[in-house]
């Protein structure tokens, strides 16, 4: 074997030993998680830890069912639905306009937007006037108040990221299609926004995942058990006197099924646009 | 069909006057050339007749209609633009049929517009494809579609030519006139190429930093341009401009390095200072006339020019038969009064 062969064999193997190593560190404690909500409750917290459950076990999954875990995911599911629909339809009006419109005030208004986007990540800055103004509403603890608040958090960036997308598509598309007779909303529903698909794949996920993930205002504006999102709920399975962590484990688990469906689902999106050179005329 | 119109019509941002004044007729089935170098406005002239850009003073108007203040889709006018600005996600009958969709047209009539228009353009195999799967000229072709399809009052060019290459611009710069002269729409046709200018209009409007120079036929400019700029703009390779200082006799004039150039019919004062204009295919090599040497030779094959150095002067002759020349060869120039320009050497004008 020549040195030059040998040198790239070590930088190759180096290279699959490092991947695996980053691998292991993210994948392990999602791994541990899944198999430890499949253990029997008493193998959970065993030490010395055992790597594989004696037996597996789906008494936790049957527990958090009866303790309205579902519910709660499908409440979540609601709720991040109406939230990446409508943040999509708002955002893209509002990149629209921030994009192509001449008015007054654009900076201003584009400034408010850029500086949402961290504000909203920091939810739990927002709270406290967020559930004045909600309460003020008579909306806390009604099923519209999740939704709007996770519209208000997440357009932001809905905002930021769709205006990114059209501005990188030519001016002459939309006087082409003004000629052809098209009005502002068609033009940016029918010619625009589906050369912006990966622009919308990757809001739809910020959205999906923020509204999915939000734990502090759902825990803070509802009370009512049957309108709980599903953070919320995970966290109903620590109690003053210790963490049931068997059920605890298997909420988690399975809340994690939705994000890893929505980057399916997004995320083809994002890649078809990648791939196709879809803005190339 | 329609016959346009601009009556003193400007447009400014804020302090900077991009169009300056135009007045400006476009008879019905006319097909008018707008041509001028980077940045003269034509590019906005167009743009306002089509809605795109709003007009600051002055009136236009699509027959008799004044339309400063109507929207692109109500002024009835099709454009074709240099990007071609075709829809990359929908195929070319999607393309081309997305103007009539719009104006909710029956889908029957939709459908034998769409084919009459490909057919005409040979595009009706490719009716299912997308933009990127298309060469260069079949996406112009497109772009024409949606234009013909419409059946508009006007057509509207921006440089649409100009992503092309040479061989497919001069098939196509014949192909639009030869349709434009078929259905008999009026035209309205942006170019910075002066032979697209020539050959493809009607009438040229030669623009220079918003405004017009001259308006004419294709021929009427080539041969009596307005001004200097109108002169060397139009023809190729550029006109011979030469300083000089009208002789005594009123008949001539005489150039610092002391080549003497008739003026022909111009009535001119003595000691005036004029410059003189001659075509490169007007100036002839012969046996009598100004002497002067050979500086550069360019054989096309078609043509050959010639750079002479002639009284301190540089003059380009342009020879249409095959002749061998060669660097410091002696010729004798002549000078034919008939072709010669006068222009003011303080305004420009023609003299």
């Amino acid at each position: 074997m020549s040195a030059a062969m040998s040198r790239k064999l070590r930088s190759r193997l180096s290279l699959i030993a490092f991947s695996a190593f980053i691998l292991i560190f993210n994948l392990g404690p999602i791994l541990w998680g899944i198999l430890g909500s499949l253990r029997p409750r008493e193998e959970i917290m065993r030490f010395p830890p055992q790597p594989l459950p004696s037996s597996l076990s789906l008494e936790h999954y049957a527990a958090i069912a009866e303790s309205g875990f579902l519910g709660a995911a499908r409440n979540s599911l609601i709720y991040a639905a109406i939230t990446v629909v409508v943040a999509l339809v708002a955002g893209s009006i509002a990149a629209y306009a921030l994009d192509r419109l001449r008015f007054a005030g654009k900076a201003v208004v584009m400034f408010l937007v850029i500086a949402g986007i961290p504000l909203a990540s920091g939810a739990a800055a927002l709270i406290v006037p967020s559930y004045l103004y909600m309460t003020s509403l008579g909306l806390s603890d009604t099923p519209w108040v999740l939704p709007l608040v996770y519209i208000a958090y997440n357009l932001p960036t809905a905002v930021w990221v769709l205006k990114g997308a059209l501005g990188g598509l030519s001016r002459e598309l939309d006087e082409a299609a003004a000629i052809d007779g098209a009005g502002r909303l068609r033009t940016l529903f029918e010619i625009l926004l589906p050369l912006c698909k990966p622009a919308i794949g990757a809001a739809a996920l910020f959205c999906f995942v923020g509204a999915w993930n939000e734990f502090v205002a759902g825990s803070v504006l509802v009370d009512n058990p049957d309108l709980r999102p599903v953070q919320v709920s995970i966290y109903q399975n620590m109690g003053y006197f210790g963490r049931d962590w068997g059920p605890l484990l298997a909420a988690a688990t399975l809340a994690i099924l939705p994000i890893i469906a929505a980057f399916l689902v997004f995320g083809r999106l994002l890649i078809a646009g990648l791939t196709k050179g879809a803005v190339k005329g | 069909m329609a016959h346009i119109s601009f009556e003193n019509v400007s447009k400014s941002y804020s302090t900077l006057n991009v169009i300056r004044d135009i007045n400006l007729d476009i008879h019905d089935g006319e097909m008018l050339i707008l041509v001028g170098p980077s940045g003269c406005g034509k590019s906005t002239l167009l743009r306002m007749i089509a809605g795109l850009e709003s007009v600051s003073s002055g009136a236009i108007r699509i027959d008799d209609r004044v339309v400063n203040d109507l929207d692109p889709r109500d002024r009835d006018i099709a454009m074709v633009f240099q990007s071609y600005a075709l829809y990359p996600h929908k195929t070319v009958l999607e393309n081309i049929t997305f103007g009539l969709r719009m104006r909710r047209m029956a889908g029957d009539e939709i459908l034998r517009r769409a084919k009459q228009a490909s057919m005409a353009l040979g595009l009706d195999a490719y009716l299912d494809r997308y933009p990127r799967q298309l060469s260069g000229g079949q996406r112009q072709r497109v772009a024409m579609g949606r234009a013909l399809v419409r059946e508009p009052k006007a057509f509207l060019f921006d440089e649409p030519l100009s992503n092309l290459d040479a061989q497919l611009r001069v098939q196509m710069r014949m192909e639009i006139r030869a349709l434009q002269q078929k259905l008999g729409v009026t035209s309205v046709y942006v170019t910075h190429d002066q032979i697209e200018a020539m050959t493809m209009g009607d009438k040229i409007a030669v623009m220079n930093r918003g405004g017009i120079e001259q308006i004419g036929t294709p021929l009427d400019i080539y041969d009596r341009p307005a001004n200097e700029f109108v002169a060397t703009f139009i023809g190729s390779p550029m006109i011979n401009l030469l300083d000089a200082e009208v002789r005594g006799d009123g008949r001539s004039a005489v150039t610092p390095g002391g080549l003497v150039l008739p003026t022909g019919t111009a009535a001119l004062s003595p000691g005036e200072k004029v410059r003189i204009g001659i075509r490169p295919e007007h100036v002839r090599l012969g046996d009598d006339g100004a002497p002067g040497i050979v500086e550069a030779v360019e054989q096309t094959g078609l043509d050959t020019l010639v750079l002479v150095r002639t009284s301190g002067t540089a003059m380009r002759v342009l020879i249409r038969e095959r002749r061998y020349m060669e660097r410091g060869q002696k010729v004798l120039l002549s000078l034919p009064p008939a072709d010669m320009h006068v222009f003011s050497s303080d305004t420009g004008a023609r003299r």
